[in-house]
């Protein structure tokens, strides 16, 4: 039923610019893509995962995220390394579906983030005990930026500068929001 | 929990269902099939190969006119000093020289006529009148 959390999936130099070449000859593109979606798939997904909660949500803002890739291929320069690049796509994707959601709640009694927490819950593919729940809701407590950094760094313990790249601020201000989002998840988790 | 940033304490609580990123190769390579490949092309990527053209066909005008612009300047470059000028300062030289023949040749005309010549001959009387007038006369005597 369910499969082994995984780390980022890394590949070493020589087969990152032979999947980068097949990715430009329109020839072997397809069949690149379908290696860069095994490659970078599983990180991709937790990434939003993280954001949305939601299963459902998170298999459909994936798609979308690999389809626009699929698109933009043309537009990647290889300045930035593919996985950031796909990270960056990732994430504006998932904050996009945020703010539509969002949207839908400005009327409501109830904000999206007390839908998300109550969903969780009754969601089969949530795995957590009363704990981990107490985290996801202090987690959904931060400002969204502040929630993508507190998971990159927390749980995929990305590197500041990859981070910086992903999401174009500079290291500093990532580890000042970084440190504020720690203080108010022990905060909020104090508070229970 | 926080502080500690170890992976073993990071439980993954999210789950997805048997087999999902087995099978996500060929439900984003169907979604892209179904989506990007029956994607209408958008106004822009059609009109594109004209503006590129309209674009390169107005550039080749503007390097046309800089060029001629250019030639025309360089041959104005290597002209001689302006000639106009200097045309109408010859001709007012020679326009002058020419009204002094006129005036030098209108003499002899009138000092050929006959009646003219007539008309100049001093008389001798008057001749001797100017001499007796200033005492030439004595003069040329003693």
């Amino acid at each position: 039923m369910t499969e082994k959390n995984q780390q980022l999936v890394t590949i070493d130099e020589s087969s990152y610019n032979e999947l980068i070449e097949k990715l430009r000859n329109p020839e072997s593109r397809d069949e690149a893509f379908s290696q860069v979606v095994v490659i970078y798939g599983q990180g991709l997904y937790r990434h939003i995962r993280r954001l949305l909660l939601v299963h459902s949500d998170a298999d459909d803002v994936l798609q979308d995220t690999f389809l626009k890739a699929y698109l933009s291929l043309d537009n990647f320069r290889n300045e930035s390394k593919l996985f950031t690049w796909l990270f960056r796509i990732a994430t504006n994707e998932a904050l996009n579906f945020l703010k539509k959601k969002k949207r839908n709640y400005v009327l409501s009694a109830l904000s999206y983030e007390d839908v998300l927490l109550e969903s969780l819950h009754s969601d089969p593919y949530f795995d957590g005990a009363e704990i981990e729940m107490a985290v996801q809701k202090a987690i959904l407590s931060l400002p969204e930026k502040q929630r993508i950094v507190f998971n990159l760094r927390y749980y995929d313990e990305m590197q500041y500068n990859e981070m910086s790249e992903i999401l174009g601020t500079s290291e500093g201000a990532l580890k000042a929001s970084y440190h504020h989002a720690v203080k108010k998840v022990e905060k909020f988790l104090n508070q229970l | 929990m926080v502080e500690n940033n170890s992976s073993s304490n990071k439980k993954d609580v999210f789950k997805v269902p048997e087999g999902y990123f087995d099978s996500l190769p060929g439900r984003v390579s169907e979604n892209i099939t179904a989506k990007a490949k029956n994607v209408s092309p958008r106004w822009i990527d059609i009109v594109k190969p004209y503006l590129y053209f309209a674009a390169a066909f107005f550039m080749l005008g503007v390097f046309i006119k800089i060029g001629l612009t250019l030639m025309v300047d360089k041959d104005k470059l290597h002209q001689s000093p302006p000639v106009v000028p200097a045309l109408l300062e010859n001709t007012i030289e020679v326009d002058e020289l020419i009204a002094d023949d006129v005036v030098f040749y209108e003499t002899i005309e009138l000092l050929q006529d006959g009646d003219a010549i007539e008309a100049a001959k001093i008389e001798n009387q008057a001749i001797e009148d100017y001499l007796l007038d200033y005492d030439m006369i004595a003069e040329l005597t003693e």
